[in-house]
Order: C-alpha cells, then sequence, then structure tokens
C-alpha cells in the first residue's frame, strides 16, 4: 500500500543519518571598523579538531604570543607561526584583504555605511561554494549610555553592569548558566584560566593551552591590523547617510564620547566546510588553514552523494528559518550584551580594545554557538512522527478511511486501560490538556469562509485580506496555538504558545499516544520549494490526492505531468522571445521522460544564456528531489511533530520521550519555553505565557509547565526543580474534563460495533464543536445575568446532557446486553466545583472567544456559529 | 483611454519593483507592480470618497484644473472590477474561448489582459517632481498611467503597475531601491540578496544590462519583490529568484543583440565611445529599455510576470486552504431567516396598530402551561402535523416561525398562513385561518390543533386590570395529560422554564438542536449496520447518546430526513 510506503521512506533516510558537522555551520562575528574578524568559530572547531587528532602539529602551528597591556592598543607578536610554508590563518586573512574578504565585507556591511535602526537580516546565496549566508547586522549606540555611566560613576564608583536593553532580564542568568550541553575542553579551559586571574596581561608560554591561546591570538591580531589600531574611537555615526540617532550625539559634549556606535555583524555561513571530511590528513589540515577565508571560492570537489546531502540541509534551513532565526537571536542577544559590557569596562578604564573578545566572552559566546549547533542537529535528525492523524487526513484523501482506523484502533486498545478512574482518566487529561492549550481545533472548526483567517483580529483589514504573505507565519502559529492576528503589531492579547510531551519507555505506546495526539493537535501543511508551483495546481486539479503523498505512488505520473506543466511555463516565459522559444521547442522534441525537472531548467537557462555568454549561475538553495525526500524538508508542520525520541529536541510541539530521569530535561523544557516567550516570531507583545504538558504515561500524569513574567510577582510557590528556582514557572495539573472522556468512550464504542469510522469521527467533530457552542451559550448567559446584576444560577449546567463515560461499555464488554442507565445525568457534574476538567476547557475557549472577534459582537456572530451547517463537519463525507 | 479610480488604501503591502541606478539620477524606480484587494466594503470606501471629491470639486470652482477633471470623470469613471466586469461581460465569446483554452491548458494565466488605463485620481503625482519623464532610463509609464489586470483565481485582487510607487509604500520601496542598487553587494555583483530589517523585507535580484552608450557599457537594473513579512520571501526564495532571475535573463538577451549591434556600430563611429566615460555631458542621450531590447510591450509584460508570480504564491496559499476548507467546515448559515425583522415588516405594511405577537417560547408556556406546551412541543420533534389556527395572520405566522424553529430546516414542510387545509406530507407545521374545516380523519393523538386569537375585550371582566396580561388567547384542545415525553423536549421545557432574554433563549435551544443533529448522523450511521429495532446495539446506543425516553428514537427517525438530505447534497456538490 503507498501510504506505508511513503513512510518507510521516511525511515530508510533516517538509517543513514544525515550527519551535519561542525564546519558547516559557521559563525563569523565581525566589526565594521576592524579589517580583521572579533570571533570565528572556524578556529576553534579547528582547534578541537587539531587537538583531537593530535596534539603535536597544532602546538607548533597555532602558537602565538600575545601581549596586551593594560594601557595601550594590543600588540602581537607572531614568531614563529608558519610552518610548513603554511601562514597562520588570521595573517592569511589580513594579506587577503583586497581579495575576495573585501567583497564579503561589501555583503555584510554594505558597500555604504547604513544606519538601521534594529538589527538587519541579510541572505546571501554564495552559488560558487554553495554557502547561505546568513548575516545579522546592527548597531549599537553608546552614546546614551555612556552618558548614564559617567553619571552613574560620578554618583557611585562601583563598575555597573550594563544591560542592552534596559528591561529587566530574567534571563540573562540563563545565558550566565554554564551549559547544559556536553562540557568541552575549550569551555573548561576558559574557566582555568579565568581562575588563574590572567585577564588582562597575560602571555601564554609554549607549553600552555594551545587552544586558549590561539583564541586570544587570533583575536588580538585582528585588532593590530594596520588600518585601525584603535578602532574604538569609531566616527561612523557621523558618517552615516541618514541623521537618525544624530540628535542624541549632538545633546552630550563632544569630548566624552569616545565610541559612538559600533556596526558589528554576525554572520552564519551554511554550507560545505572547505574541507567535508571530519578526519583528515595532516597535509589536507593545512591545506585547510590556508583556506580560512569564508569565501574561499575555489569550488570544494564535492561528489555527488555529499552534493546531495547539501541541498537536503540547506533545504532543511530555509524551511526552517523561522525556528532559526528564533534560535540566531538568542545568540544576538548575547554577542550584544557582552559588546555592552566589554564598553563599559572601557570607558571604566579608559582603555583596552572593542576589538577583541577575551577568552571568557569568546567562550560565552561559543557555548551558545554550540548550543546552537547541537540544536540544529538535533532537529535535523529528530525522528518524525509517522502517520500523523490530521495531517494525513488533509493531505490524502483516498487513504483517509485508513488514517481514522488507526485513530480509533489506537484509541480503542488505550482507552480500557488509560480511561479509568484508577489511572486518573489520563487519556482523556492528556486531550483535555491539548484541548485547551492549543485551540488552533477552534479555529478550524468555526471558520466561515475559506482563504480567510477569520477570526484572529477584530479589524477588518486583516479579515478581508488574502494573507499569502503570512502563510508560513499562520502554519507555525496554529502549530504553536496563536490566536492572535499576525498582521496588525498594534493588537494587545493574551494568547499562549504551546507544545506537548509524552513520556513513556515503551517505544509502540509513546508512538499510539503521540498519534492520538496528532488528530487534536492542528496545523495544515504547506509544502513549498518542491518545485516550482505550477505543477502542483496540476496535480490539485487533476488528482484526488495531494503530491505529498504521492511522493512513491504516483512518482512517475508527477514528474512526468511535471514536465509538460514546466514545458508550458517555459514555453509561457519565452513566448515574447521568439527564437529562443524556437530553440527551444527544437530542443524539446529531443526531450524524453527520464529528464528531470532539473535537467530542463538547466537546458532552458542554457538556452537562454547562449547569446549572452553569462555564466549560468544557479541561485536555486535547497533540494528539487521530489521523490527522495521525505517531507518533513519541505514542511514545517510534519517536521515539527516529533516523534519517539531518546534526546529531547527543543522546537518539536510533539515529542515522545522514553523517560523523564534526564536532569537535564526539566531545565532544558523550561530554557525553551523562555526563549520562545521573548523571541517568538508573532507579533510583540502579544504572548502572554508559554507552556508545556508533560504527559507521563507511566505515572498518568499530565503535568502543564506554565512560563509566564506574570507568574514572577506571584512567588508564594515558585517552581523548584533539583535545587533551582524558577520564579516564573508555574506547574499545574489539571483535571480531565468528563465531556471528553465521554465523546472518546462513545467514538470508541460506535466503532467496535461496526459502525463506519467516518461516522464515528462526525459524531467526535459535532461534539468538539458542541463545546464552542456551550461556550457561547456560557459565555451570553454570564453576560446577560451580569448585564441584569443577577448571580448566576448554580443550577446552570451546560454539560448535564453528557454521558458519563463509566456509563459506556467498552469493547470488552460489549457483548453483555445493557440495561437501562442507572443513574441521572443531573449529578454527574457539579458546576462550582474548580477541579473540573469541564469548566477549565470551557474557560480556556471562552478567553479564545473573548481574544477575538467573536467576544465583541458576539450576539450575531454566536448565532452563526451555531447556525452552523451540519451538514460540512469536517471528515464527513459518507462513503455509503 | 479608460479612466479608473484607483483604490486608495493598500491592503497589503506585497510589491514587485524594476530599479535601474540611473547614470544622472542615481537609484530610482523604474516600474512597480502592486497588488491591490478590491472588495464591497473597499468600493463602497471608494465610491463614498469619489462623492466627497466631487462635492468639494464643484464647490470649489476657482481650482480650473480640478473642474476639468471633474469634467472627465463625469464621463466615465470606473473602478477596477467595473472595468473588469465589463469587460467579461462584453467578450463571452473570448472569455468562451478562455476557458477552452484554460481546459485544453489548464493554465489560467493565459486569459489575462492587462489593459492601459489613466488614473482618475491621483492628482498629485510624485514622479512628475522628481523624476521627470524626459529621462529615458529611468522612466516607464508616464505619470497618470497605469497597467491593469486582474487575478483570475481571485476576482477580488487586482494588480496595478505604475512608474512611481504610491504615496504610502513610496518610502519603503525608495529605500529598498537606493539600499539594494547602491549599498548591498553580492557575489559576482549580479544576484540575490535577501534583506530584512525595521525598514522592511525584499528581496532583490541585481543584474547588468550591456549597453553600448552607457558607462562601462553596463548599466544596472534590479528586481525588487517587497513583501510585509519575511518567511514567506525566505520560504520561496529558490522560486522567487527563479523567476526574478528568468524576467532578467530575458532582458539581458534581448539587449544583448542590439548591443553586439552598436558595437559593430560604434567600431566606425568612435566619437561615441569617448562620450562613455563622460559623465552628465552626453551627446547622444541613453535610450530607454524597451529601445535596447527592441520591445516596446517590456513593461506590459513584465506586469504580466510580476502578477503570474504573485498570482502563483497565492495559488499555493489557496490550494492550502482549500485542502484546509475541503475538511474542515464550509460553513453556511441554515436559514438565515431574521424572525423578528420579518414580522416588523409586515406589521408596518399590514398592522399599522402595534398588536402583542407571539415572540418567545416563555409566552406559550404562561398561555398554555407546561403540560401542554411539552405535547405540543414534542408533535413538532417528532414530525406530526402541528396546527395554528387563527384569524390573524401576523399572530399565526410569529407562532410557526417559532416553532420552526424546533426542528432542523430540513425537516420542516412549514406553511405560514393558508387558506384551506394541508394534509401532513403537504405541511408538518401549518397556519390556517380559524374558518378552515379541518377533516375528521385529523386525530388529536397525532396531531397538535392550537388556536391563537387575540382577546375579546368585550367579554373581559371589568375588574382585571393587570397591564401586563397579555392580550393573546391561546387553546390547545387537548385533555391535558401527556400522551409521550421526550428528552429533547424535557430539554427544551428546562430552557423555556428559566424566563431568559429571548437572544439567549434561541441560542440555547439552537445549541441543543445542534447536539441533537450530530446524534441524528451517528444514528443514521448506526442504522446502516442493525438490522432491525430489535437490535442489542440500539438500545446501547440511544443510552450512550443520552435518549432515555422511548419516543426519542422517533425524533432521531424523523430528524434522519434531514442528515440524508445532506449528505446527498454534499456528494453533490463534491
Amino acid at each position: 500500500m503507498d501510504f506505508f510506503k511513503f513512510f518507510q521512506k521516511d525511515s530508510e533516510s533516517l538509517k543513514n543519518k544525515n550527519e551535519i558537522s561542525n564546519e558547516q555551520i559557521r559563525f563569523i562575528i565581525q566589526n565594521q571598523n576592524s579589517t580583521g574578524v572579533l570571533f570565528d568559530t572556524f578556529h576553534i572547531d579547528n582547534m578541537k579538531n587539531a587537538k583531537s587528532t593530535g596534539s603535536k602539529s597544532v602546538n607548533s602551528k597555532t602558537q602565538t604570543l600575545h601581549v596586551n597591556s593594560t594601557n595601550g592598543p594590543s600588540t602581537t607578536v607572531n614568531p614563529k607561526s608558519t610552518i610548513g610554508g603554511g601562514q597562520s590563518p588570521l595573517k592569511q586573512m589580513v594579506v587577503n584583504k583586497n581579495g575576495r574578504i573585501e567583497m564579503l565585507r561589501e555583503m555584510i556591511f554594505g558597500t555604504v555605511p547604513m544606519n538601521v535602526q534594529g538589527t538587519t537580516t541579510k541572505i546571501h546565496y554564495l552559488h560558487d561554494s554553495q554557502q547561505i549566508l546568513l548575516t545579522k547586522l546592527f548597531t549599537l549606540n553608546f552614546t546614551k549610555r555612556l552618558q548614564k555611566q559617567i553619571d552613574l560613576q560620578n554618583s557611585n564608583s562601583s563598575s555597573v553592569e550594563s544591560s542592552p536593553n534596559g528591561s529587566v532580564n530574567n534571563y540573562d542568568k540563563l545565558v550566565n548558566m554554564p551549559s547544559h550541553q556536553s562540557s568541552n575542553n575549550l569551555m573548561d579551559l576558559g574557566k582555568e584560566s579565568q581562575l588563574n586571574g590572567s585577564k588582562h596581561n597575560l602571555t601564554h608560554s609554549e607549553n600552555g593551552n594551545s587552544s586558549s591561546s590561539s583564541i586570544r591570538a587570533r583575536s588580538s591580531s585582528s585588532s593590530s591590523s594596520p588600518g585601525t589600531p584603535n578602532s574604538s574611537t569609531n566616527i561612523n555615526g557621523n558618517k552615516s547617510p541618514k541623521g537618525g540617532t544624530n540628535n542624541t550625539s549632538t545633546l552630550i559634549p563632544l569630548s566624552q564620547i569616545k565610541v559612538s556606535k559600533l556596526t558589528v555583524a554576525m554572520c552564519l555561513i551554511l554550507g560545505p566546510s572547505t574541507s567535508n571530511q571530519p578526519q583528515q590528513q595532516q597535509q589536507q589540515q593545512q591545506q585547510k588553514v590556508t583556506n580560512v577565508d569564508p569565501l574561499t571560492y575555489h569550488t570544494p570537489t564535492l561528489n555527488e552523494e555529499v552534493k546531495q546531502q547539501l541541498s537536503k540541509f540547506q533545504q532543511f534551513i530555509i524551511t526552517h528559518y523561522l525556528l532559526i532565526d528564533l534560535r540566531i537571536k538568542c545568540i544576538v542577544k548575547l554577542l550584544k550584551n557582552l559588546l555592552y559590557s566589554r564598553f563599559t569596562q572601557i570607558s571604566n578604564s579608559r582603555s583596552g580594545s572593542l576589538s577583541s573578545f577575551t577568552i571568557t566572552e569568546a567562550n560565552l559566546l561559543y557555548t551558545e554557538i554550540e548550543k546552537f549547533r547541537q540544536h540544529i542537529k538535533e532537529l535535523y535528525q529528530a525522528p518524525r512522527l509517522e502517520k500523523p492523524i490530521w495531517l494525513d487526513i488533509l493531505t490524502s484523501p483516498s487513504t483517509k478511511r485508513q488514517t481514522i482506523s488507526i485513530f480509533l484502533k489506537n484509541l480503542s486498545e488505550l482507552l480500557p486501560i488509560y480511561n479509568t478512574p484508577k489511572s486518573n482518566f489520563f487519556i482523556s487529561n492528556l486531550i483535555t490538556n491539548i484541548l485547551s492549550s492549543n485551540l488552533t481545533w477552534l479555529s478550524t472548526m468555526i471558520g466561515t469562509e475559506p482563504n480567510q483567517i477569520c477570526y484572529l483580529c477584530t479589524s477588518e483589514k486583516c479579515n478581508q485580506m488574502n494573507l499569502y504573505q503570512n502563510q508560513f507565519l499562520y502554519q507555525l502559529s496554529q502549530m504553536y496555538g496563536y490566536n492572535g492576528c499576525l498582521s496588525c503589531k498594534n493588537r494587545q492579547g493574551n494568547h499562549k504558545l504551546s507544545k506537548c510531551l509524552i513520556i513513556s519507555p515503551k517505544e509502540e505506546l509513546n508512538k499510539k499516544f503521540l498519534q492520538i495526539a496528532s488528530y487534536f493537535w492542528r496545523s495544515f501543511e504547506l509544502v513549498v520549494n518542491r518545485n516550482f508551483l505550477n505543477f502542483k495546481t496540476q496535480l490539485y486539479q487533476q488528482n484526488d490526492t495531494i503530491p505529498v503523498d504521492n511522493q512513491s505512488s504516483t512518482s512517475s505520473m508527477s514528474s512526468s505531468l511535471s514536465l509538460v506543466n514546466l514545458e508550458n511555463d517555459v514555453n509561457l516565459l519565452n513566448s515574447t522571445s521568439s527564437y529562443s522559444d524556437h530553440q527551444h521547442l527544437n530542443n524539446n522534441n529531443s526531450n524524453n521522460h527520464s529528464l528531470n525537472i532539473k535537467l530542463l531548467n538547466n537546458h532552458y537557462n542554457e538556452s537562454m544564456d547562449q547569446s549572452n555568454s553569462a555564466k549560468n549561475t544557479d541561485y536555486i538553495i535547497g533540494s528539487q528531489d521530489l521523490q527522495g525526500l521525505p517531507s518533513y524538508y519541505f514542511d514545517l508542520t510534519r517536521s515539527l511533530m516529533g516523534g519517539y525520541s531518546l534526546k529531547y529536541i527543543s522546537d518539536c510541539y510533539l515529542l515522545g520521550l522514553p523517560n523523564r530521569q534526564d536532569p537535564e530535561l526539566i531545565p532544558r523544557v523550561i530554557d525553551d519555553l523562555r526563549v520562545w516567550l521573548d523571541h517568538h516570531p508573532f507579533p510583540q507583545g502579544t504572548v502572554r505565557e508559554t507552556q508545556a504538558i508533560i504527559a507521563d504515561v507511566s505515572k498518568c500524569k499530565c503535568e502543564v509547565y506554565v512560563c509566564s513574567k506574570d507568574n514572577i510577582w506571584n512567588t508564594s510557590s515558585p517552581f523548584v526543580h533539583n535545587g533551582h528556582t524558577y520564579s516564573d514557572i508555574k506547574l499545574t495539573m489539571n483535571q480531565h474534563s468528563e465531556y471528553i472522556s465521554s465523546i472518546l468512550s462513545s467514538i470508541v464504542y460506535f466503532w467496535t460495533i461496526g459502525m463506519p469510522p467516518e461516522s464515528c469521527m462526525i459524531y467526535l467533530e459535532d461534539q468538539l464543536r458542541n463545546l464552542f457552542n456551550k461556550t457561547v451559550v456560557f459565555n451570553e448567559t454570564l453576560k446577560y445575568y451580569a448585564s441584569v446584576n443577577q448571580p448566576f444560577p448554580s443550577s446552570f449546567n451546560l454539560f448535564q446532557n453528557t454521558t458519563p463515560s463509566t456509563n459506556i461499555q467498552l469493547p470488552s464488554t460489549v457483548v453483555s446486553p445493557i440495561s437501562t442507565p442507572k443513574h441521572s445525568p443531573n449529578t454527574s457534574m457539579k458546576y462550582q466545583n474548580e477541579e473540573n476538567g469541564d469548566m477549565f476547557i470551557l474557560e480556556n475557549i471562552y478567553t479564545f472567544l473573548n481574544n477575538t472577534t467573536l467576544g465583541d459582537n458576539s450576539f450575531e456572530n454566536s448565532i452563526n456559529n451555531i447556525n452552523i451547517n451540519n451538514n460540512n463537519n469536517n471528515n464527513n463525507k459518507n462513503d455509503k | 483611454m479608460v479612466k479608473i479610480q484607483l483604490p486608495t488604501n493598500n491592503n497589503i503591502f506585497s510589491s514587485l519593483v524594476l530599479t535601474h541606478f540611473c547614470e544622472t539620477h542615481g537609484p530610482s524606480v523604474v516600474f512597480t507592480t502592486q497588488s491591490e484587494i478590491i472588495n464591497e466594503y473597499n468600493i463602497y470606501e471608494q465610491l463614498n470618497t469619489a462623492i466627497q471629491e466631487n462635492k468639494v470639486n464643484k464647490e470649489d470652482p476657482l481650482n480650473e484644473q480640478n473642474t476639468t477633471i471633474n469634467i472627465e470623470k463625469k464621463e466615465e469613471i470606473l473602478t477596477l472590477p467595473q472595468l473588469f466586469s465589463n469587460q467579461n461581460n462584453n467578450n463571452e465569446f473570448s472569455q468562451y474561448r478562455d476557458n477552452l483554452k484554460q481546459q485544453q491548458n489548464s493554465k489560467i494565466s493565459t486569459s489575462y489582459s492587462v489593459q492601459l488605463i489613466t488614473i482618475s485620481n491621483q492628482q498629485s503625482n510624485i514622479n512628475n517632481n522628481i523624476t521627470p519623464n524626459k529621462c529615458p532610463t529611468c522612466s516607464s509609464l508616464l505619470g497618470g498611467q497605469a497597467l491593469v489586470s486582474q487575478n483570475l483565481n481571485n476576482l477580488q485582487e487586482f494588480y496595478i503597475s505604475t512608474h512611481q510607487p504610491s504615496n504610502h509604500t513610496y518610502s519603503i520601496i525608495r529605500n529598498a531601491c537606493v539600499r539594494s542598487l547602491s549599498c548591498e553587494a553580492v557575489p559576482g555583483r549580479e544576484g540575490p540578496v535577501f534583506i530584512s530589517s525595521s525598514d522592511g523585507y525584499f528581496l532583490s535580484y541585481m543584474f547588468k544590462v550591456n549597453d553600448a552608450r552607457a558607462r562601462g557599457s553596463a548599466r544596472w537594473y534590479g528586481f525588487l519583490l517587497i513583501q510585509s513579512e519575511p518567511s514567506c520571501l525566505v520560504n520561496y526564495f529558490s522560486w522567487i529568484v527563479y523567476c526574478l532571475k528568468t524576467l532578467a535573463e530575458e532582458i539581458k538577451s534581448k539587449t544583448n543583440i542590439y548591443f553586439e549591434k552598436e558595437k559593430s556600430q560604434q567600431s566606425q563611429q568612435s566619437s561615441v565611445i569617448s562620450n562613455i566615460y563622460r559623465r552628465g555631458t552626453r551627446s547622444v542621450p541613453l535610450k530607454p529599455l524597451t529601445e535596447l531590447m527592441d520591445d516596446q510591450d517590456k513593461f506590459k509584460d513584465t506586469q504580466f510576470k510580476n502578477q503570474q508570480q504573485q498570482q502563483q504564491q497565492q495559488q499555493q496559499q489557496q490550494q492550502q486552504e482549500e485542502q484546509n476548507n475541503n475538511i474542515t467546515n464550509n460553513l453556511n448559515l441554515i436559514n438565515g431567516k431574521n424572525v423578528e425583522e420579518l414580522i416588523s415588516i409586515l406589521d408596518k405594511t399590514f398592522f399599522p396598530m402595534e398588536k402583542e405577537l407571539i415572540s418567545g417560547y416563555y409566552q406559550i408556556y404562561k398561555l398554555l402551561g407546561e403540560d401542554r406546551l411539552g405535547c405540543l412541543i414534542n408533535h413538532v420533534l417528532i414530525g406530526n402535523q402541528v396546527i395554528i389556527r387563527g384569524s390573524n395572520e401576523s399572530l399565526v405566522y410569529s407562532m410557526v416561525c417559532l416553532l420552526e424553529l424546533l426542528i432542523p430546516k430540513e425537516c420542516c414542510n412549514v406553511t405560514y398562513y393558508s387558506l384551506v387545509f394541508k394534509e401532513i406530507w403537504e405541511s408538518n407545521i401549518l397556519g390556517i385561518h380559524s374558518q378552515v374545516l379541518v377533516p375528521r380523519h385529523i386525530e388529536s393523538q397525532n396531531c397538535a390543533i392550537i388556536d391563537v386569537e387575540y382577546y375579546d375585550k368585550s367579554k373581559e371582566p371589568d375588574d382585571i386590570d393587570d397591564p401586563n396580561r397579555s392580550t393573546i388567547d391561546m387553546t390547545y384542545n387537548h385533555d391535558g395529560t401527556l400522551p409521550f415525553m421526550t428528552s429533547l423536549c424535557q430539554s427544551i421545557l428546562s430552557i423555556i422554564k428559566q424566563n431568559i432574554p429571548k437572544h439567549l433563549e434561541t441560542i440555547q435551544i439552537l445549541t441543543l438542536k445542534d447536539e441533537w443533529i450530530s446524534k441524528t448522523k451517528s444514528f443514521y450511521a448506526l442504522k446502516t449496520i442493525i438490522e432491525n429495532e430489535k437490535d442489542k446495539k440500539l438500545p446501547t446506543f440511544l443510552n450512550i447518546i443520552n435518549c432515555k425516553y422511548p419516543k426519542d428514537i422517533d425524533i432521531l427517525m424523523f430528524w434522519t430526513v434531514s442528515v440524508r438530505k445532506w449528505f446527498t447534497n454534499e456528494k453533490l456538490n463534491k
């Protein structure tokens, strides 16, 4: 069955794991006013590699003596750095500065100094070396700060640590905390050197730590570049074309300004390093060192396989740009912090250099970068959930019945065990938590018009547009349960982001839970870059299935279709140029179907370029390989829906883990919650809290970790884990909803007596929507009683008609005849009970309601929504 | 040339811009294509502004310019949707042909038409001030002119191409233009770069065009795709760059032919070459890009392609959305009849005197009492015939409308007011005149007959002086004993007894109805797997869906009609 083949591919590709080497993710930090680099992971990696291969060669090669006096510009003595003809990397770079490095600098900083507020992001594609260059360029304005510093110094002689944003940084300690990663040597070494008290004038002896000394050497040599010996007196601000912040500088007496602005860029180079083999011979090593220039234009000899790996990796990067950007923001923040504190030191001591980092700083940065690398690697290799139920129902209508059956089968297996009073109604509890934390299911249910993101915003403008520009953000917002408007930045809201971890050592069991959760955790699939989009249109029109799923089944068809379409496209584009059209058509005759799209493209480009004699440069990042790649390379939803993983993976919104014994798990989860709270890509100021549901199957316990800055003020019982106090974390445990429990039991019963699976799902969906209707009623009733100033009647019970799930006989006892009900449904719940799961979920929907348009003019809306046409339920194409 | 009123509020900020580093003006915008979404809401606003403008113009006769424009306006001012709707209507044949083409080719874009129009509402055009049209290199369309086209997939969307961007996007586009042409560098000087900063997000593709007359025999151009959100640009990076590159390559190849020709001529005229290195004092002016390419339709073409690109992105999006929407609900409103409104209209037209009507269930409850109301509701729910008799049409009407709400629309066979009797298969909720004879075969067991009349004040004893008393007299010809009860009726009664405001009551009843419709759906599914009513599965099922009374199954049976209709309708729709 093609359905299963599709996933086999997934697992196969997981077997031959695509390793990303550290060299493929390279960070460079550069100051605009000095020619050298401030920081380059290349060197550190080099050092580490060299150390692991053999320390002798490295020692001799990279040792540089560094003298940094406290009252003058740093100088570097580089006595015998050349061995075997190879120059010191930095030396090489400085010497080479008129060449490619200049080009790189121009790309990073621009050819003309710009004065742009905030951080600028640039993406270049270096097609010669097939690298993606991602630049974060920012200008730090010190004038204000300097003034403050001086004031502070006058009043208080103690040095003041600065923070960049002026805001209370609760998470600064996060940065300062020791890394949770496996400790790397470098870090320890850095600590050692710090302990020695050798912060400033440290001269490393020959038998010193090679790695740390080399860092110092590198950083200081950059400062010793001839052009700007003391780059701290940077007058960039006066050069800048736009006025902007110059106003502030004029307020301060000029004599006090030492450094007005500092423009720094952090570049991330993704792609092949100059050497792709981790274990190289010594000779190759030397060659690598000479090729330290990041713009090595001589193309590395990449074989096909490596190229493919690379395109896959870059495809991955492009698809996950939003997430990667989020992590880079953390590094940029740290870097800004470091630079600020550096500057403070300088202004205090009236000396020193801005253009070099101390070992501690470098280590801090490197630790953060290691974390980033680790994060990308983990995400890249993360196991993805096979057969996510909701997505598969969406994307492959042809196998819908099977998919639903899997869901119902899992549910029927788990329900008798995990939905009993003994197990605390674990599964209902889990689903209650999911439904109340990620309310995306509501928007899939109550949307009124196609092609519109409705209910997200009160603004007429936002709702009326077709937000194709926002589609990726929208997808991400659905995945994390953000329900706010994506386009208007001013709107305040109390939205939350959430993720879910399911913990069970039994892999099969865990996967079943994940699959059930994947039905309620909803998003949609956006497949891009698969190919040029035309051919997809065709597929959509002609096939019931959608290309996502016919990778294997209709691969031949899709390729032929795409061929046809691409030809159309090409013809179209050529329609005005008769000559190439002609040529092209001629050539097309010889095309057969074995040609793949890429070939055709190249061919087309060639025909275009023939008269042009220009070099045919291919700017296509990422893979075009339709058949070979699992869909998570192209789609964020599938990618972030994690499967059963042995390691915790940060950005997955759904993940299965074997156990929670790992002491690092909870801190890492909390870290992620904080990162998401601070750096989420949605409009600023709208996300109030982030939360993680941790569902422990073996203990039948559902814990919700809520991270919110509001929690800091409720200091009554801060969350403590392993001796650490996390003041912004609140741990809550919710009751299960009897209503949910009843629905689940009902559909399982329906399924076991042989009802069509689709009908079971219709029932489920109807009941879920009913939950929304109940909330509307609740909302209106509350409003009414508030308006007439009367107490809310205690008899008011929305769930009085719920059949208790205990009353629903589960499969094992289905055979026995069932007598009349023994209970009165009216007693099944009491409204006053605060621990009630029904009300919990209701209140969450209620909040959603009031956060969106629904709450505003609710009468019309609610009537409309209750009047929802019942036939068009989500899965209900009745097959009969 | 057609005059068009262009929309003034740009909703989505998405533009594709052709920029050029002009030798006399520096970085400048040559050609801008922007997307506009115009729906009814916008049109309404536009009309308003247009009317206001007209008014202003009339009041201000001193301004001659305005008045002349005003006269022109009177001749023919269209909005974009009008333009294209006219066009579509006029050319039925071409439309048909296009449709055929589409079927053959399934290329919707082939049927696009680009039109050159004059903008009527941009009186103060910036482009005239900044780059005079004299400069051949950095101008394209004349000021006040625009190319427009419509997205045929989304008829609300239009693409408008002008020389200069519209006023409110001007600074962003201008910044991006300057930045991309003079500040940013790319490897090899030609190629793409993505920039995201506080000024905006754009993807720039720079390219060089050979021109024998230009300095260094080259002129620099660039494409900018500016959007309001970065993630889309990054995710589509390859594809967008591919498109831009294709466009650029085409331009380059065309200019190259001309370049070769010029070069061969230039070898004889050395005087031209000497001019190449002299800035400002050019004896032979540079030729516009169109001439270089020997292609006057270039800009039209560019517009065409710009539009295509934006559109394809949208198609992508639409497919995703469709995909979603296939699965999620295609929500239509049931029966959006606003009872109150209808009644009030009826009232005002036929009954100028204000009379009490039946507006809520609680009113009936008060008039009939709980038992009789329950009986009435039960009859409605299980599909028995309910006859409302009365001599006052609007009174009967209001009652029928109220009862109608209780059951699914598909189950209703409503006659609001009739002068002849109708059988149950003709109408299950029947409003008739009080004089109409009800046939004898109508049994009171399977039918409910309600009489509603206005209270006869002459019979009223004088001592009754309750200001809130009802003026309606309602009688139910029934002995008062309940023949049967249903769960749904019980719930409805409990709602009615709360005596809550009408809208709240309606919401609650509709919610309840919704719940029961979903029960009916599962019952419908169950019917396919059970053999007869004695099947053991049936009582269990009824228990699960909380149907405690034996008559509940009658409701389900009756409501199945509606479910069956829905399912078949949906199948037909698909």
